[in-house]
């Protein structure tokens, strides 16, 4: 199940890489890539959650859960403005890009060293 | 755009623009047939009014209307009364009634030049097959005491199987009454602006209205905009359609008195007749679909043409014109305070908006100077009828989700500026943007971004009417870029072409 999120999650953070060059050059970035992002992110992070919720291991992985969920309340923040019309703020976006990817090494070490 | 036959038939009256900030107790946004009306009835009870209109009076909607007023409704009222219950159905009918007395009885007072004549409407079917629709809407209508008649003969050039006929319905000229209303509602309680749109509404005690030139404080907003400007949870509730219209003279025929309905054909589901100084004219309307969704290739004025053209002798098209309307997810009209505080709202009245618009304006009047409005409650806009909703609101914005999934890297209608031709619109990607590109009869090239400013759709080009249209909560677009109507309060951002391609 983790492994899966893993796989869901990195397909996020490989998407949202793209999407931030549209960030970064003021552009609307694609919708259909947006809401992908979103869905891989949301869906990982899901499943993460359900693992937690019905393992029996020691280690449920709440910590990366709570890390996901902060860099989910920046991707919100700026799917708010982005639909609006208006542009996304940069460093919310390297602030949001920055915390999805320690997440995604941090789960990624945790399962490397079990 | 092309011009309709009720706008060439009206004044047109000429109102200034705003130049200087101004603070009244009620800013309307719309001078349509709803925010006229209103300006008119609140101008009576002495609060002190604007209304600000983008273009002219009575030149939106309400001139692409056809300019028949009833008490029953497009989606039947017999589908009210099963969806919801006997007194909300009975609130439908009674509201519009009365609506309809108003707009008579303004327009003999004010002796306004409008052409209001009541008429019959007739329900009818074509289709060989026992339509319970005519039967449950007789049951209905007589019901909420109307008298229903069946009729056996009808005044149309085609087979009809059975029929029911209501009189003392009514037809008029929707951009002359709106125009003459406007004269009256005019005096120093209330101003009328026009070509002033608002770009911006700063929410607060006041309400600041951003025009071009100037700024209105404003303790109450109305937006008699067809649908709120600027993003609401709402908008997931209400679904833009366009149709068209045709206004043709007949070389030979009778052109039918009242409004006729067909409950099952697509190609005229309405008609009626118009008399003018220039003679009489047949108007028929059809052919509906989403905003934005035309099929590719498609010309609906010219099918529309050819089919009216199967049953009558048709001399020449004077007019064509297309509208737009707007259904709610639960089939009824959303009126009244919207979630923002002292934001009023009227939408979703789907083609029926003419009596609506006037429902909303004594709805307005009575919430705003605190009288009781005994309609209120059945069409308030903070409703939330999830079960009546369900069907129609996952399949619609299922539909709002699959054109934002088409905005895709690389899809375009043309690699090239040199593949659109004089008078066509394409969407051409450049530079990672989709640009809306348009190519004038002059062989100019107007350059816009494709996304749409209202909530980051793409827009589509519309060929018919030669405009931007966001497929997915209807906002229009000049090509130029300039919005005709929807949601969005700004223009679409303009680009400057510094490539080849």
């Amino acid at each position: 199940m983790v492994i899966i999120a893993i796989i869901l999650i990195s397909l996020a953070v490989l998407i949202g890489a793209y999407l931030l060059k549209f960030v970064f050059k003021e552009k609307h970035p694609p919708k259909a890539f947006v809401f992908a992002h979103g869905a891989f992110a949301i869906l990982g992070i899901l499943v993460l959650f359900i693992y937690a919720l019905t393992t029996e291991e020691h280690h449920k992985h709440w910590d990366s859960i709570a890390i996901f969920s902060v860099a989910a309340v920046g991707g919100l923040y700026m799917f708010s403005k982005d639909i609006r019309h208006k542009n996304v703020p940069r460093w919310v976006a390297v602030v949001h890009a920055v915390i999805a990817l320690f997440g995604l090494v941090w789960i990624l070490s945790h399962i490397l060293n079990e | 755009m092309p011009e309709t036959i009720w706008r060439a038939k009206a004044i047109k009256p000429d109102y200034p623009s705003l130049t200087e900030d101004t603070e009244v107790d009620v800013a309307i946004v719309g001078g349509g047939i709803t925010g006229i009306t209103t300006a008119y009835l609140l101008s009576k009870t002495g609060l002190k009014v604007a209304l600000f209109e983008s273009y002219q009076v009575g030149c939106g909607t309400t001139a692409g209307s056809t300019g028949n007023l009833y008490t029953m409704v497009d989606s039947r009222l017999h589908h009210v009364q099963a969806k919801f219950n006997d007194e909300t159905a009975a609130t439908v009918a009674g509201s519009r009634t009365t609506a309809i007395d108003l707009i008579e009885n303004l327009v003999q007072k004010y002796d306004i030049s409008c052409d209001f004549k009541r008429q019959p409407w007739i329900l009818y079917t074509e289709s060989g097959q026992k339509d319970e629709t005519i039967e449950k809407e007789k049951k209905t209508l007589k019901k909420y005491g109307l008298e229903v008649q069946e009729v056996k003969e009808l005044p149309l050039p085609f087979k009809t199987e059975q029929a029911i006929k209501v009189e003392n319905q009514a037809q008029f000229n929707p951009s002359a009454f709106v125009t003459g209303l406007a004269q009256k509602a005019e005096n120093k309680n209330c101003r009328i602006y026009e070509n002033t749109p608002v770009h911006h509404i700063e929410k607060g005690k006041p309400h600041i209205l951003h025009t071009p030139n100037a700024k209105v404080k404003a303790s109450k907003v109305i937006l008699a905009t067809h649908t709120p400007k600027g993003v609401y949870a709402l908008q997931t509730a209400i679904y833009p359609y366009r149709e068209y219209a045709l206004a043709v003279k007949l070389k030979s025929g009778v052109y039918p008195e009242g409004i006729f309905w067909s409950t099952d054909s697509k190609t005229h589901p309405s008609l009626r007749s118009y008399e003018t100084d220039e003679g009489k004219f047949l108007i028929s309307v059809g052919y509906h679909h989403k905003v934005g969704q035309e099929e590719p290739g498609k010309d609906y004025f010219r099918n529309l043409e050819k089919n009216l053209r199967k049953n009558y002798d048709v001399e020449s098209v004077a007019y064509k014109w297309s509208a737009q309307h707007y259904k709610s997810s639960d089939g009824l009209p959303f009126i009244g305070e919207s979630t923002d505080d002292n934001i009023f709202i009227a939408t979703g009245f789907s083609t029926d908006g003419l009596t609506y618009g006037v429902v909303s304006a004594i709805i307005f009047r009575d919430i705003i100077t605190g009288k009781r409005n005994k309609w209120a409650e059945v069409f308030k806009a903070k409703r939330f009828t999830p079960l009546k909703s369900a069907k129609t609101y996952i399949k619609e914005n299922l539909n709002v989700m699959g054109e934002y999934l088409k905005d895709i890297p690389g899809k375009e209608d043309a690699d090239r500026f040199s593949k659109i031709k004089s008078g066509e619109g394409k969407i051409v990607e450049l530079k990672d943007e989709k640009l809306a590109v348009h190519r004038n009869e002059h062989g100019n090239l107007h350059v816009c971004s494709a996304v749409c400013t209202h909530m980051d759709c793409i827009v589509n080009w519309n060929n018919n009417e030669k405009t931007w249209d966001c497929p997915c909560h209807g906002s229009r677009f000049k090509t130029t870029g300039e919005v005709i109507e929807g949601p969005a309060f700004s223009p679409l951002d303009k680009r400057q072409i510094e490539s080849k391609k």
